[in-house]
């Protein structure tokens, strides 16, 4: 019946890249369907022509190429869809579905783009959901690593992978993970809409899930009771949950003695707390309570300040909102044209306001003191929201000073402190060992 | 593990963030030497009422207070609690002013207090709505900032220590013990928030002894910080003596010129958790008692401290405040003796099998 | 109506931004910052009081001098204020130069140190000096003195005691505990303005409840300093014929009551460094003649104390322990004036 074959080349028949080929073996003619967008035709003939010499018959041919025979057209249009390549028989009775050598769409196991690990291993995640997934068992060869996947989606149907070590994991974390994941009815286009399926959490700069490139982190991240989370075509890592602890200790730091890894991570503590308090601890220094500095440092910061016409709190928003439009060009900028602004960036900033008089050198000390230990969390999106977290605290201290500055400081905590994904709070140390050791 | 950290650093955050401001001056009304023996009783009084109120509760495990009058009949409840409610808000809002008002004479001599007392009830607030968890791991982090800060103003301010100012001895006759003066000391803590956790575990004695024992030390270096810098006499006269020891301090080597500053922080620390606990024992009382309207306890709370803020602007001047204050803490040691004595009482009862036993 | 609700809260948070100029709150540049206060009442006229201000326009500091009359010290602040240019902050005064005409005036100077403890923009931690001079000499003395910091005055009071040992600084609040205190009273130092350097330090006025009884020179003061436990580490002695450096010291008191009576023992051990010497002197005399003087300083001023019943060495605080609370508080009439004290210097060599 070629009825099915003409029904199928109907519906694609807007698609420019669809084909159906005819070949002949043991003179016998046999179809190919496919798009040879996806499809490598030239390779996948040779390959069929090679397993027909093999073969008696065409039945046996079907058999040996595959698993998936005679299925019905909806199959064959989700098998095409996906870049397989679908044998039918002359008649159109018989069909394989056969996973034809692919055209190669995929770039090969890189660097990390996003970080920067010194004294580790230099492979990152890539883009396809099978060789992430790879990566991860051929470093972690233990056959209690657990793998489920689900495709989800509603115009797409995209690949999720979850990965967790049974025995480790608690139970109760899987079965909720497993139910919302069931329960994905919308389209997952990006990481954030990941996020909203495991609780919705509107105004919160804080997401559910952790993103790292980097093997030997989502291994770790496994072995200490989490979930690891795989999108395809996403080249990270998403841990689930996400631990205020990621923030300031990366697996790496342990490459080094333990003294030296406590060290780094104090640093990064200094630095996400300056982040949030310098800033808003100048101004409130600065305007609302001098009278906390000693004698000569307060007429040294009074004289600094001689002839600024702006007040201490327009100056510094206007240099914070100036830096942080500065951090983001950068980052849309295309390799030729990126130093020059850089430069420029650093001319305007760094001399012409100065000598301008219009802010004073004081400030500028500040917020590159701000810019660097921005820098020093660990994950993008986390030293982003720490960047973040301090205009509110900026504000605060503007108007009650040093009072405002520990206020801020508290209700941050207290912030982080409200926030759980799946009945683990932000702030836990560890998520205790509960599951199975079936 | 955790939660009995937590438990005990909540306990040090709650009395610690009575004792700064009226404390001391009370205890220098009282006594004119031998000072730690006035504190050293209370702490002793303050613990075996711990002591008796955490063998009553013993009696009943996985429920906690509100449940165990409940238990006693609804009216029973209502009688003791709701004074209790009324109790808790006022002590809120005159907690708060009070310490607005030190605040404001520390940082920022030209705020109104108003404004200060906005954020103070909505910071307590928020923490309250969110629950016990965020406020037990809030309090962890929150301890580890403002601790330092408080042991490190008080090593600071041995520099203008004269060990002679104050004379040790015994002050035998404890004449102190008639005065009833010193019943209203024992309103300076609170510990019946123990009773509002529903945990499966008992919450043993010891694990909150080490708790207790912290909270002495401070208050004895509360009470005496002042007498080593200023002595007996002036210590009379002085309105706020732990703050006047603070600014007194003097390091050259220092980058910051007042040592209050420090003394001020703590303060916004303790203020804040101590009364975001108050609120959310409210929250949880009133959701229990009156289960007939189904209000969640967040609106209930809301309500509360909306009140309480009313409360505080509407006390006219400071001396009015620490009248009412006094007033205040000593109704609650009224309920500090009256509640860890009926929960065990009726425990102890119900535990020898007279459940018809009605209170 | 969500749209309502969110563009209200947008507004409220936005009008929160504008409220940052709010309270009065003055940047620290639009502030004046007096660093220094002297005070000063003629008999029957009214109080005069003069802010050293520092200006930090050019690269040199200098300083200019406020001066303003009025009924009470409270009313002249609020003048100066009111016709300061700038937000005139209080809390960065340092130094309060008395005249000692006010100072001798025990009622008056009461009161004024109450004001000044109690009063919260004057930090309690500023230093007391009292003058004979007329307080604005003092104070213009600085912009006349060329090359010379903003914050001189105050740096006179702070060298520490091992680059100037002789002067030693007393706060307010340790003048108003003084009011108070049964067994201890203190010394207020006495500086004059120099005609090469700033200040000259002049000795020091010993107070008693307010009243002003003696002055007595550097040296003296300075042995009292030794027995408040200061070290009299850097004082260069000279006998005349030979000049040594003290380089360390140390003092112990034993105490006990004989019938009644107090009686103290102390010990005072110093190591010497000798400087320079005539020819001839042996290390023995020296160390004899050092002993011999410094003893006899501290019975000259025993004497002139103990006639006028003021405990200017401290040592009723010694006797706390032996004498019960009641007792104390006549520590100055019936103890003092009975009290014994053997006092022996040690000198050693380094």
């Amino acid at each position: 019946m070629r009825n099915i074959v003409k029904e199928i080349e109907c519906k694609f028949s807007d698609h420019d890249d669809f084909f159906i080929e005819e070949e002949l073996v043991d003179k016998t003619a046999i179809y190919l369907i496919g798009f040879n967008t996806l499809v490598d035709l030239s390779k996948s003939k040779l390959y069929v022509q090679q397993m027909a010499a093999s073969s008696t018959s065409i039945n046996a041919l079907f058999i040996n190429l595959s698993g998936q025979i005679n299925v019905d057209s909806e199959q064959i249009i989700k098998a095409v869809i996906e870049g397989n390549l679908v044998i039918f028989s002359q008649d159109g009775e018989e069909n394989a579905v056969v996973d034809p050598i692919a055209q190669n769409l995929r770039s090969s196991i890189a660097e990390p783009k996003n970080e920067s690990p010194i004294y580790s291993s230099l492979d990152a995640f890539g883009e396809d959901i099978n060789m992430n997934v790879g990566m991860i068992r051929k470093r972690l060869s233990t056959e209690r690593l657990c793998h489920s996947s689900y495709q989800v989606g509603e115009l797409e149907k995209r690949k999720l992978s979850v990965l967790y070590i049974k025995g480790r994991t608690p139970n109760s974390l899987i079965e909720k993970v497993n139910q919302q994941l069931k329960q994905i009815k919308s389209d997952i286009e990006t990481i954030d809409d990941l996020n909203k399926q495991f609780g919705q959490r509107r105004l919160s700069p804080v997401s559910h899930l952790f993103a790292t490139e980097l093997p030997i982190q989502a291994i770790h991240s496994l072995k200490k009771n989490r979930i690891v989370i795989f999108l395809d075509n996403c080249p990270f890592a998403l841990v689930f949950p996400h631990l205020l602890w990621d923030m300031l200790g990366s697996v790496n730091d342990r490459n080094f003695p333990f003294i030296l890894s406590f060290l780094l991570r104090i640093f990064r503590v200094i630095g996400a707390v300056a982040t949030l308090i310098l800033p808003a601890l100048y101004v409130a220094l600065v305007s609302v309570n001098p009278e906390v500095f000693k004698t000569d440092l307060a007429l040294f910061v009074a004289k600094s300040r001689e002839g600024i016409p702006l007040s201490a709190f327009l100056e510094t928003i206007a240099m914070v909102v100036l830096v942080d439009l500065i951090l983001e060009a950068i980052v849309r900028l295309p390799k030729s044209v990126g130093p020059a602004i850089t430069m420029v960036g650093g001319v305007i900033l760094g001399q012409a306001m100065v000598e301008a008089k219009l802010v004073s050198n004081l400030l500028v000390i500040v917020i590159t003191a701000v810019v660097i230990a921005s820098s020093a969390v660990i994950g993008m999106q986390n030293s982003l929201y720490i960047r973040l977290l301090k205009y509110p605290i900026l504000i605060l201290a503007s108007l009650f000073g040093i009072l405002g500055v520990c206020m801020g400081l508290f209700f941050t905590v207290i912030y982080l402190a409200s926030l759980t994904s799946n009945d683990i709070p932000y702030i836990s140390f560890h998520i205790e060992e509960k599951g199975d050791t079936k | 593990m955790t939660n009995r950290i937590q438990i005990g650093i909540i306990f040090i955050i709650v009395n610690l963030s009575f004792g700064y401001l009226v404390y001391p001056n009370l205890v220098y009304g009282l006594v004119k030497i031998a000072h730690w023996e006035v504190v050293i009783c209370q702490c002793f009084l303050q613990m075996i009422l711990i002591w008796i109120y955490i063998r009553g509760l013993g009696y009943f495990q996985g429920n906690d207070v509100i449940d165990i009058y409940l238990k006693m009949g609804r009216w029973a409840a209502i009688i003791f609690l709701s004074p209790f409610v009324i109790n808790l808000v006022t002590l809120v809002a005159l907690n708060i002013r009070m310490h607005t008002e030190v605040i404001i004479s520390i940082f920022l001599p030209r705020t109104p207090y108003w404004s200060i007392m906005i954020l103070f009830f909505f910071i307590s607030t928020y923490t309250a709505i969110k629950g016990i968890g965020t406020i037990l791991r809030s309090s962890v982090f929150i301890f580890f900032i403002v601790i330092p800060l408080v042991v490190f103003s008080f090593f600071t301010s041995v520099v203008n220590f004269d060990l002679h100012n104050v004379t040790p001895s015994w002050y035998s006759p404890h004449k102190f013990l008639s005065n009833v003066k010193f019943y209203y000391l024992l309103g300076f803590s609170s510990f019946l928030f123990l009773g509002f956790f529903s945990f499966d575990k008992k919450i043993t004695f010891r694990q909150l002894f080490v708790s207790c024992l912290g909270v002495a030390l401070f208050f004895l270096s509360v009470v005496y910080i002042p007498l080593f810098i200023f002595g007996q006499e002036t210590v009379v006269t002085l309105t706020t003596p732990f703050y006047e020891a603070m600014d007194s301090v003097d390091i050259s080597w220092f980058s910051f010129n007042r040592q209050a500053i420090f003394f001020g922080i703590s303060l916004v620390g303790l203020v804040i958790l101590a009364n975001a606990v108050m609120f959310w024992m409210i929250g949880r009382i009133m959701k229990k008692m009156f289960t007939f309207r189904t209000v969640k306890s967040s609106y209930w709370i809301i309500a509360f401290s909306v009140c309480a803020f009313i409360l505080a602007i509407y006390v006219p001047n400071k001396y009015l405040i620490e009248k009412y204050f006094l007033w205040c803490t000593s109704a609650q040691a009224y309920f500090m003796i009256i509640i860890p004595f009926t929960i065990f009482i009726y425990g102890f009862l119900t535990k020898r099998g007279n459940l018809g036993y009605e209170k | 109506m969500k749209n309502n609700k969110r563009f209200k809260l947008l507004i409220v948070f936005m009008s929160m931004l504008l409220l940052s100029g709010c309270w009065n709150i003055k940047d620290i540049n639009k502030r004046s910052l007096p660093l220094v206060m002297g005070i000063s009442k003629e008999e029957g006229k009214e109080y005069k009081l003069s802010l050293q201000i520092p200006i930090l326009e050019n690269e040199n500091q200098i300083s200019k001098v406020v001066t303003g009359k009025g009924e009470t010290v409270a009313s002249i602040l609020g003048q100066i204020r009111t016709n300061s240019e700038d937000a005139v902050d209080y809390s960065q005064i340092r130094l309060i130069v008395i005249q000692s005409n006010l100072a001798h005036n025990q009622q008056e100077f009461k009161e004024l140190i109450k004001f000044l403890m109690v009063s919260e923009e004057i930090p309690s931690r500023a230093l007391v000096a009292i003058s004979d001079e007329n307080v604005e000499d003092v104070l213009a003395n600085i912009s006349e003195k060329l090359g010379v910091q903003a914050t001189s005055i105050y740096d006179f009071f702070n060298k520490g005691s091992d680059w100037a040992p002789e002067i030693f600084s007393i706060s307010i609040w340790e003048l108003y505990r003084s009011s108070y205190l049964y067994t201890k009273d203190i010394a207020i130092p006495v500086v004059r303005s120099g005609k090469d350097t700033v200040l000259v330090f002049e000795g020091s006025d010993i107070l008693k409840n307010g009243n002003i009884i003696e002055r007595i020179s550097p040296h003296e003061s300075q042995l009292i300093n030794v027995f408040q436990n200061e070290n009299e580490k850097g004082k260069i002695e000279s006998l005349g014929f030979a000049s040594l450096m003290v380089t360390n010291s140390s003092i112990k008191n034993k105490i006990s009551m004989r019938n009644n009576k107090p009686h103290v023992s102390s010990d005072l051990n110093l190591k010497i460094y000798i400087l320079e010497r005539d020819n001839g002197i042996t290390d023995k005399r020296i160390r004899k003649e050092l002993e011999k003087l410094i003893e006899k300083r501290f019975y000259i001023i025993l004497k002139k104390t103990q006639g006028r019943q003021a405990d200017i060495f401290g040592f009723g605080q010694q006797f706390q322990h032996v004498l019960s609370y009641h007792e104390l508080k006549d520590w100055r009439d019936e103890y003092y004036p009975k009290l014994k004290v053997n006092f022996k210097v040690h000198a050693n060599m380094e």
